[in-house]
């Protein structure tokens, strides 16, 4: 039998362990720590009931519950904090590539994050509405950093044939490389056939 | 009387077991009402009939709690656009809704609430006002006594490393800029 407290605290490493990256989720570790989560509550309970019962007050009873009920709130804890670290990669995802989560990503989320990350594109788009006429970037559009130069690198990931520009026909082919006005291919870059490098 | 002191030495160490941010109100305390307070409260409890209201000392501290409720909790809506609040809000709505359907919802009643607050660990962050900030004067004022500790001279050459709490009012009076 494992001891309390333990699936959080692997939970906890694995959280720190994948700080940097979007791992699947694990939903095996979060049932076990709500399954553990609703066993000390209702052993909170039970004690509770008898303390009351029989007006047993000493020190070890209250010791017990004590105890049970750190572990609960740790365990909580780190379920809050799991959920939030996940949920904060989320969405610096949603915001860099806009609302295509793309299949890598996809496969790593639950159910539950699936749908956080598609309101939370929604709520981004409509905060933005309100200010129509500059771009705020996210959903794939200009990052976060200001724009250094007007004219950027771009790598092209998917043939989009031949685009006009101001400054002459670009032939997009897979694999090519341009230096371009950013403003040129800036849609181009949302819509995924470019990549700035 | 020898009672009554002992009454404000204890609520002295409740106060110095309060949390850092908190300890900046200490010398604002009026500790002499809350003495008075505990008194008149422990001879109301013992007395057979009751006892005058004593009007000006509630008030007195009602308006002490709402000077401090203001300066703890400055209303961050206040600092908000229309817009940013109703994002905010949003997304915190948003944020509860993802938790209760991830795991909150699975968990006992007794445990579903987001706002966690369990000795000083709290599940809602707040800035923390003793960190340090990089300021430069914006004009030549000469010095300034800061709160904490020690002078500062405000000039546009001068660069100091303080806490933010003591340029705080520098800065919203836009006397002081952070860089």
């Amino acid at each position: 039998m494992s001891t309390f407290g333990d699936s959080a605290y692997k939970l906890a490493k694995e959280a720190k362990r994948t700080i940097e990256i979007l791992a699947p989720y694990n939903e095996d570790l979060v049932r076990s720590i709500c399954r553990e989560i609703r066993f000390l509550c209702s052993v909170i309970d039970k004690i509770k009931a008898e303390m009351q019962s029989e007006l047993q007050n000493n020190a070890s009873t209250v010791t017990s519950i004590l105890v049970h009920h750190l572990t609960v709130k740790r365990n909580k804890r780190v379920l809050m904090a799991y959920h939030r670290q996940r949920a904060n990669r989320v969405k610096q995802i949603t915001w860099d590539q806009g609302n295509a989560l793309g299949n890598e990503n996809r496969v790593c989320l639950s159910g539950p994050e699936i749908d956080f990350a598609k309101e939370h594109a929604d709520l981004i788009t409509s905060y933005k509405q309100n200010f129509m006429e500059i771009d705020l970037g996210g959903n794939g559009g200009i990052g976060l950093d200001p724009p250094v130069d007007l004219f950027i690198e771009v790598r092209v990931l998917k043939d989009a044939g031949e685009v006009q520009t101001e400054y002459g026909v670009l032939n997009l082919k897979r694999g090519s490389q341009f230096y371009v006005r950013r403003t040129d291919v800036e849609s181009l870059i949302r819509s995924g056939y470019l990549k700035h490098v | 009387m020898d009672n009554h002191s002992s009454l404000s030495s204890s609520i002295n160490i409740t106060q110095s077991s309060n949390a850092l941010y908190e300890a900046t109100f200490d010398d604002e305390l009026n500790t002499d009402d809350v003495a008075e307070l505990t008194e008149i409260w422990i001879n109301e409890r013992n007395c057979p009939e009751i006892l005058p209201y004593k009007k000006r000392l509630i008030e007195d501290l009602m308006e002490l709690i709402e000077h401090q409720a203001r300066t703890t909790l400055p209303d961050v809506r206040e600092r908000l656009s229309d817009k940013e609040i109703e994002y905010a809000q949003s997304y915190q709505e948003l944020l509860e809704k993802h938790y209760t359907k991830s795991f909150l919802g699975s968990l006992p009643q007794s445990q579903q609430d987001v706002n966690e607050k369990f000795n000083n660990l709290s599940s809602v962050s707040v800035p923390d006002d003793y960190s340090a900030v990089i300021i430069r004067g914006k004009e030549n004022e000469g010095d300034i006594q800061l709160d904490s500790r020690g002078e500062i001279t405000l000039s546009p050459t001068s660069i100091y490393m303080v806490r933010y709490s003591d340029v705080q009012l520098l800065l919203e009076e836009g006397r002081v800029e952070l860089i």
